[in-house]
């Protein structure tokens, strides 16, 4: 806090004096700051007034590296309750056969030696969905506020945004194949004629750019007469194209039995709910003029943001109705809640779910951003 | 007067060259300098034997410095503080236990209670054979939802500061913040029309049933509750005067407290032939926030000097507090009374089974126990306004 001091007079001029010759060592040894609790007596440092340095447009590229989410919060849609197609038997209704109670049920029916299939939970309840490091290119456009301080603002496009692992992205691969693989199991049956059964699996990065813009304050802390070291201090917006990362899982099977058809389609998606987020930045570098008007800089900055990795899923199955209709095919399991195939509609796998969250990070996350930069003055 | 006057400044000023010049250099490498250096109150120097007319030549004796430097300060201080609440968080209400078979061979799913999950989804679904029914009115969302929001309010706190350099002070601010934590809009209403769809929906199923009874009573406590937030931030001086800006940033922790509490006790009595039954559905839920959260702050303001010892502070501070909103239930369903296995079987043949016994079980009969079903994530933004005096030594 300022320090207390007396003014009276000539003692007011002989302390500003004091003041000043007492820090002119100090000032040009380190900053042109003056000593606090000296109203008006303060002494911008001399400028050159030929060499322009009002105004700074920096152009920049660099790295931004992300950090991933450390933990989070998870869980599954919840399970479905009891149909009693049959009585006496358990059953429920499932979004999906891709994870969950659906995968679940359909292994615990599969015939002994059955391949079962691996579901999605692993996906779907940890950060699948995460940004990595890629190239930042972007300007700052800054103003000198005072011979310490410059204001600036900055925009940023950085190929980081969100996109599933590569962990993901073979978990999903393997569900994909555990879907034939586990319906091939069940269908090897005879009772089941005419068995098809088939899974694919669309990932999709969407649009990988993502937008910072900034505003904050560079506080010089040490010059030299073509060199300056400063701290950043400033908050952000990040924002991120509309087109997210999304993953679609499509199965489908289909048989006859007694020459009534049955067919069923199983169609899972897997995004990231994006939005936009505000983040402290923090940070610091270093700038070198190499002419009248240029110079080069370089910067080393941190963003930090809240909690913002969310991870949904949603099913739309598909149950094909044919006519005549007939009773439902049922496959029954030791102990295990049945499988109920039906041409009518009434099927184990009926539940449309609307994106569900399954996964969303805690914790701060943070950016770091090193960046190499040439300036013009003006 | 005025020659003595002149000479007397030429030997200050002489003197307080050398000073300068002597110590200027040393001062650039004792950062805690800050104060004392300007503070010529305290300097004395002894220039009144001194010939004038030698001055210039001999270099004043080493100005003999008594730096008494107040660099600590104490503050208290009073203001407003607001808040901001995110609703962003994770819910996921109890899954409940295994699907059984009842007596009547109809499978039926194990719940916790008939106001939210499983329980009241099976409710619903169950009446659905029995139209026109009003159905419960799940209290899901308002489990899986931030539910309470801390309002703003007047605060009190103390600070004290150190000064590190001239540019920087460390600060220590203990901030206690009147900050009530209360039910997030719609939240009690919504309590309320569980309670009374609960009512409605079991009269309409056991009306027809002799001695039949069905009640609910919504309760409450609410312990609103405050917010103390320690943290240590350091000050930076932009720049000097009489009234000095100053910004800084800083972390530390808040303490919460404050939670409400809502009691759902649902009962229900019928009788079927010569069975009767007596099922309660007991549920607490408490709508909290987790007592130890991590704070950052940013801040900045305006401090002035009335005294030598005596200033004053206007500071504007943002303290991000990390959301720890969080939502337990604890259910207690129970049969106090019965006189055996009763199935409550609608025409579609859906049951709800009752047994004042262990086995076989019963449609409402998995107990819960502090169960977390939401829990906030991000930060709270909590903005305050203080005004304090502070005292140097």
């Amino acid at each position: 806090m300022p320090t207390p001091r007396r003014i009276h007079g000539v003692t007011a001029g002989l302390g500003a004096l004091a003041i000043l010759m007492t820090i002119a060592p100090l000032a040009r040894a380190q900053t042109p700051a003056a000593p606090r609790g000296d109203a008006g007596q303060r002494q911008p440092a001399p400028r050159d007034r030929r060499n322009p340095d009002k105004w700074r447009l920096t152009f920049r590229a660099g790295e931004s590296i992300p950090g991933a989410p450390s933990s989070g919060l998870s869980a599954l849609p919840p399970v479905g309750l009891p149909q009693n197609f049959l009585p006496g038997l358990a059953d429920r209704a499932v979004p999906s056969w891709y994870f969950g109670d659906g995968s679940t049920i359909l292994n615990a029916n599969l015939p002994p030696g059955g391949h079962p299939i691996t579901p999605l939970d692993g996906v779907l309840t940890s950060a699948a969905i995460a940004r990595s490091a890629g190239p930042l290119f972007g300007f700052t456009i800054s103003r000198a506020i005072t011979p310490r301080f410059r204001l600036e603002f900055s925009a940023d496009a950085s190929r980081t945004a969100p996109a599933f692992t590569s962990s993901a992205r073979q978990a999903i691969e393997t569900s994909r194949a555990g879907f034939v693989d586990a319906f091939g199991s069940l269908f090897a049956v005879p009772f089941f004629q005419n068995p098809s059964v088939s899974s694919t699996a669309t990932v999709s990065d969407g649009s990988r750019v993502e937008w910072l813009i900034s505003g904050a304050i560079d506080v010089m802390l040490h010059a030299t007469p073509r060199s300056e070291w400063h701290a950043t201090v400033g908050v952000g917006l990040l924002s991120v194209g509309a087109d997210g990362p999304t993953a679609t899982l499509d199965g489908r099977d289909a048989f006859h039995v007694v020459s009534r058809a049955f067919a069923e389609e199983d169609r899972v998606t897997i995004s990231s709910l994006l939005d936009r987020r505000t983040f402290l930045l923090l940070g610091g570098g270093w700038s070198h003029t190499l002419s009248r008007r240029w110079g080069v800089s370089g910067d080393l900055r941190v963003a930090l943001s809240g909690p913002g990795e969310v991870t949904q899923v949603s099913t739309s199955p598909t149950v094909t109705r044919f006519s005549p209709p007939d009773i439902p095919t049922i496959v029954t399991g030791p102990g295990a809640p049945t499988l109920t195939f039906s041409n009518n509609g009434a099927s184990t796998l009926s539940t449309t779910l609307a994106p569900f969250t399954t996964f969303v990070s805690t914790g701060v996350q943070v950016r770091a951003e090193l960046t190499a930069g040439l300036f013009l003055r003006f | 007067m005025r020659p003595v006057r002149g000479r007397m400044l030429v030997r200050v000023l002489a003197a307080i060259c050398a000073f300068g010049a002597g110590s200027g250099r040393a001062l650039a490498q004792t950062a805690a300098a800050g104060p004392g250096a300007i503070d010529l109150s305290h300097l004395s120097l002894d220039a009144a034997g001194a010939d004038p007319q030698a001055a210039p030549a001999r270099p004043a004796a080493p100005a003999k410095t008594t730096h008494h430097v107040m660099a600590w300060t104490v503050e208290a201080h009073g203001g407003y503080f607001g808040s901001w609440a995110p609703v962003g968080g994770f819910g996921a209400v109890p899954a409940g236990g295994p699907d059984f078979v009842t007596q009547s061979n109809v499978v039926s799913p194990s719940a916790s209670s008939w106001y939210f999950g499983r329980g009241a989804a099976w409710l619903n679904t169950y009446i659905k054979a029995a139209p026109p029914t009003t159905p419960i009115a799940p209290l899901d969302s308002t489990l899986t939802t931030a539910s309470v929001l801390r309002q703003h309010g007047p605060g009190f706190g103390v600070r004290v500061t150190r000064e590190i350099n001239q540019r920087f002070d460390l600060e220590i601010v203990v901030d206690r913040s009147e900050t009530e934590l209360l039910a997030a809009p719609g939240v009690v209403t919504s309590l309320q029309t569980t309670s009374s769809s609960f009512v409605s929906l079991w009269q309409r199923l056991v009306q027809p049933l002799p001695e039949s009874s069905v009640s609910s009573q919504l309760g409450g406590t609410d312990r609103f509750g405050h917010r103390t937030l320690a943290t240590a931030a350091i000050d930076y001086f932009i720049s000097f005067g009489r009234v000095t800006p100053f910004v800084a940033v800083g972390g530390g922790v808040a303490a919460n407290s404050g939670e409400l509490e809502a009691t759902l006790s649902g009962d229900l009595q019928f009788k079927v032939n010569t069975f009767a039954e007596h099922q309660t559905d007991n549920l607490d839920i408490v709508f909290g926030e987790r007592r130890w959260e991590p704070a950052a702050v940013l801040a900045m303001g305006l401090v002035a000097q009335w005294t030598k010892r005596i200033g004053v502070r206007l500071d504007l501070r943002d303290y991000l507090v990390a959301s720890g909103l969080r939502t337990t239930v604890t259910a207690t369903p129970g049969m106090p009374s019965g006189s055996g296995v009763t199935d409550l079987v609608n025409p579609a043949g859906l049951a709800i089974q009752f047994n004042p016994g262990s086995t076989p079980a019963s449609t409402l009969g998995v107990p819960l126990t502090n169960v977390t079903t939401f829990s906030g994530t991000g930060w709270h933004k909590q903005l305050s306004a203080t005004f304090g005096c502070f005292l140097r030594f």
